[in-house]
């Protein structure tokens, strides 16, 4: 489609004004930008379409005075409520620049300052998102910057005729995303990256790792995302519940973490499974595992008790090796709180004698027969303990009454035991071979100690249909986008580079995928290389000379058509006929006629000069 | 002509960034800055759109230039400190080229200059001396498409031009002596008009005359040598570019006339014609005197009179 667009000024004004809408745009998609903040500004942009480019709206030193007043109270905000406000400041700062250009003429010269304070947008957008929503105003960028710049420059020559219509500014569009793809998994990144720190300041999701029935909570009741993990052994479990903290501090309204003291982690050989975890806007210090911990990767945690945590912030992602063998650190206390020894006598009257195992059978088995598992409506009279009611009462409760209540129990017979929190990991994403763990799948569930080892007990009694093996399509490119964009790493690049390097030298079953591959790359090369030698040579006549040359007749490049016709006269009387004759033809289709296909003529004339005899 | 590897090496292409290109660049490090000391991937993500860009970009500059033709037509007489006019031949033959600046004797815009089709192009160039020249290479050089850089482009044809001395009208204040045909010593009249011709700057104010049939400044030829062959001979003297000057006024003026003529300058005797080729050894013999010397004594019985300048 050959199809041209007529263009004015007006036109690159207004698009420019379009990419400043979008600079907002940005900002507003990574969350720095209130949506109302930023449909006001779209306002502003459109009245600013509306004005007159050739003069300022408002006098240029009013607004160079209010900018200056604006920098002065955004450094009085900096000064008096800390560095933590410096990227509101800059923000603010952006903004205002915006604004600015807005109000005053918008000559060339404008124009290319309104592109590059969209641009800026765009790039301090990135410091605060992780999103994939951010792409949006990125590639509304990719396909407009480059028309901008077309017409400024064509604006700037003095032609803005025969701009090029959509189907080639949708080719460049799509040139620069290829091209984006390629150079970003080539580019090599620095061994640290700001995200593997997850200094990012966002709003997250934070978990109560105590359990205080006293208090209510509805985070079960939210369906987002906090969690990612990829099960790299096969075969992957259906669930599996994700440990985060061992309470084993028991009060009247629950379990608390107990003071143990800090133990330097030391990793144990032999691991079992590899999890990769990307948590996603959750903030907690609990480094999470199933079963028992054996390493994890990046390694700065410390041990509390049976506990690990973060020394700072959690990692955007990170590694955990688990053993399914039970941990066997030590037994806790059997200590029953003042107030609920009716619960304990319960529970010896429930299963008075039998293995440690039978009797826990037995107390989950009367829970979940007597209680009723609930996210809402749990009644809490006043003045009794939620756990007493709840058991004594046949309550209604969600798992942390289960988990707290059957612990007491079993301290009630001597058993140790301790509430565990975390995550009940159930839904399997097959698109992407990975689990998504939501706020809603946070769960406390019991261990007890018996026969030297921590057993894992859960009297929530289980919820049909719970276990999900949901193909979930958009999530799995919000996972592939994060996984392949914004944890794109170094170890990323070097995994491919030796994939690369083992499959180069041990091709097996992808060695046709290669070979034609690299055939085909080099098919390319030849092509654009054959064709830069063609363009080295200058002209269609060059080839004729190189082929003369070849043949021994030397003709000096300075020397004119008919010095070179009489050279070849004289050393070579055969060939001048021919050479008139082509003589005639080139020089008609350089001074005049396009319409003659010199390529096949030159093509043949070299030819007849090859295979003539001397 | 083989294409040697100084040819490949020596790059015809040159590259420069414009102002707004400068401002692209500095962003672009700082980018790689922050982005090589944070590791933010979405910062690598736009380093490697721009990056993608100037690649598009540059493809669509090679595009635009590669394969030009451009040929110089020098005009087939140029005289010192007279506007000369210069022709170029602009093909673009495989595609569109947009928004060139053809650069040489003069910078010419070129908006456009369609696919196949052949631009005529005009520079105007004055050489302020006689003798030989070099033209250097004609540059080509575009912005297109996005202003970010200047891409050129080189061509080779590097010209020698020869600049004739300037024109100086012939009178007799000038203290020229004549000579009769065959060596007799016959003074003829140097103020009979022969014919008049357009005034050109430069023209003694003494010849100039106003014509009213044209309304336009003329000025008159006198008929010095009228219907005679004539031979030209510069002997020394002070003002050498004077000298010149007049014999080349009268070699363009025989030559106008369809006389024979010649020219003695040093030991260099052009013998008498009246072609246009002769005309121009002769042209060309005088723009590259550097003294006037002892002329060689000539026995040509074509020349009817002589020129003593």
């Amino acid at each position: 489609m050959r199809q041209k667009v007529s263009f004015t000024y007006r036109h690159i004004v207004g698009l420019s004004l379009l990419l400043s809408v979008i600079g907002a745009l940005s900002l507003a998609l990574s969350g720095v930008l209130p949506w109302p903040v930023f449909i006001a500004i779209s306002l502003v942009h459109v009245l600013a379409m509306k004005m007159p480019c050739d003069k300022d709206i408002i006098p240029a030193k009013i607004v160079t005075m209010i900018l200056l007043g604006l920098i002065f109270l955004e450094v009085v905000r900096v000064w008096t409520w800390g560095m933590g406000e410096v990227a509101i400041a800059i923000r603010d700062m952006i903004i205002a620049l915006d604004i600015a250009r807005l109000l005053l003429k918008k000559e060339l010269r404008e124009v290319y300052q309104i592109l590059g304070i969209s641009f800026s947008e765009l790039v301090f957008a990135t410091i605060f998102t992780l999103s994939l929503t951010f792409t949006i105003s990125l590639v509304f960028m990719i396909f407009l910057i480059p028309l901008v710049l077309y017409l400024a420059d064509a604006e700037r020559f003095g032609f803005l005729d025969h701009v090029p219509g959509p189907m080639h500014w949708l080719k460049v569009g799509t040139g620069v995303v290829l091209l984006t793809c390629i150079i970003f998994y080539v580019i090599p990144r620095p061994y640290d990256t700001i995200l593997k720190f997850n200094s990012l300041h966002r709003h997250k999701k934070v978990f109560s790792e105590d359990i205080n029935l006293g208090q209510g909570t509805d985070i079960s009741l939210d369906n987002s995302i906090v969690m990612r993990i990829v099960w790299h052994d096969k075969p992957h479990p259906r669930a599996f519940l994700l440990a985060g903290a061992h309470l084993e501090k028991a009060t009247i309204t629950g379990f608390e973490r107990s003071s143990r003291k800090i133990n330097t982690f030391r990793p144990a050989s032999h691991p079992m499974h590899r999890l990769t975890i990307y948590p996603q806007d959750i903030e907690v210090k609990n480094v999470f595992h199933p079963f028992s911990l054996v390493n994890v990767s990046p390694g700065d945690i410390r041990k509390e008790g049976d506990d690990y945590y973060w020394r700072s912030c959690m990692p955007a992602v990170y590694d955990v090796w688990v053993s399914e063998t039970p941990g066997r650190s030590e037994a806790c206390s059997v200590q029953v709180p003042p107030g609920l020894e009716d619960v304990a006598g319960l529970a010896r009257r429930i299963a008075p004698e039998g293995s440690a195992g039978k009797r826990v059978a037995a107390l989950t088995a009367y829970l979940r027969h007597h209680c009723r598992y609930s996210l809402v409506n749990q009644y809490k009279p006043r003045g009794l303990s939620p756990i007493k009611w709840f058991v004594m009462n046949g309550g209604e409760g969600d798992c942390e009454y289960f988990a707290t209540s059957l612990a007491l129990m079993l301290r009630g017979l001597g058993i140790p035991s301790r509430v565990v929190t975390g995550f009940y990991v159930h839904e399997y994403n097959p698109l992407g071979g990975y689990y998504i763990v939501r706020a809603s799948s946070a769960h406390a569930w019991v261990e007890y100690w018996d026969k030297g080892a921590w057993h894992t007990q859960d009297p929530t009694p289980p919820e049909p249909g719970l276990y999900r093996l949901r193909p979930n399509l958009i999530d799995e490119i919000r996972f592939r986008w994060i996984r392949w964009v914004i944890h794109y790493s170094l170890n990323d690049q070097v995994y491919f580079a030796s994939h690369v390097g083992n499959t180069i030298i041990n091709p097996g079953r992808n060695a046709i995928y290669w070979i034609s591959g690299l055939l085909l790359a080099a098919a390319m090369l030849w092509l654009g290389f054959s064709k830069g030698l063609r363009h080295l040579n200058n002209s269609f006549y060059d080839q004729v000379l190189v082929a003369f040359s070849k043949r021994g007749v030397k003709l000096d490049t300075k020397a004119s058509h008919g010095e070179h016709l009489r050279y070849v006269e004289n050393n070579w009387p055969v060939m001048a006929r021919y050479f008139s004759r082509y003589l005639e033809d080139y020089l008609l289709w350089r001074f005049g006629k396009g319409d003659i296909d010199i390529a096949s003529i030159t093509g043949k004339f070299v030819k007849r000069i090859k295979s003539s005899p001397s | 002509m083989s294409v040697s590897l100084s040819d490949i090496i020596k790059s015809r292409r040159g590259f420069r960034l414009t102002g707004p290109g400068k401002v692209f660049f500095s962003f672009l490090v700082t980018i790689i800055v922050i982005a090589m000391l944070t590791g933010n991937n979405l910062l690598f993500l736009v380093i490697s759109v721009m990056m993608g860009f100037m690649i598009v970009s540059g493809i669509e500059s090679e595009r635009n230039i590669k394969d030009l033709e451009v040929t110089r037509l020098l005009p087939a007489e140029i005289f010192a400190g007279m506007q000369s006019h210069v022709r170029y031949v602009l093909k673009s033959p495989s595609r569109d080229t947009k928004r060139i600046v053809m650069n040489d004797l003069e910078s010419i815009p070129i908006a456009i200059s369609k696919k196949g089709e052949t631009s005529m192009l005009k520079a105007s160039a004055c050489f302020e001396e006689r003798g030989r020249h070099i033209l250097g290479k004609i540059r080509i050089y575009t912005t297109f498409p996005y202003g970010l850089f200047e891409k050129s482009i080189s061509f080779k044809p590097e010209d020698h031009v020869i600049v004739y001395p300037r024109p100086i009208p012939y009178t007799f204040l000038t203290g020229v002596s004549w000579k009769g045909s065959k060596g007799s010593n016959v003074t003829k009249d140097m103020e009979s008009v022969s014919h008049t011709r357009p005034y050109s700057p430069g023209d003694p104010f003494s010849s100039i005359a106003w014509k009213k049939q044209n309304v336009s400044l003329v000025t008159k030829v006198m008929d010095a040598s009228s219907g005679v062959s004539t031979l030209v001979v510069l002997v020394p003297g002070k003002d050498i570019e004077t000298k010149l000057g007049m014999a080349t006024f009268l070699v363009l003026d025989f030559y106008a006339r369809g006389l024979k003529f010649g020219i003695v300058v040093n030991n260099f005797y052009s013998g008498m014609d009246s072609s246009r080729t002769h005309k121009r050894t002769i042209l060309e013999r005088l723009a590259l005197v550097r003294e006037i010397s002892e002329p060689i004594k000539v026995d040509d019985h074509a020349a009817e009179s002589l020129i003593y300048i």
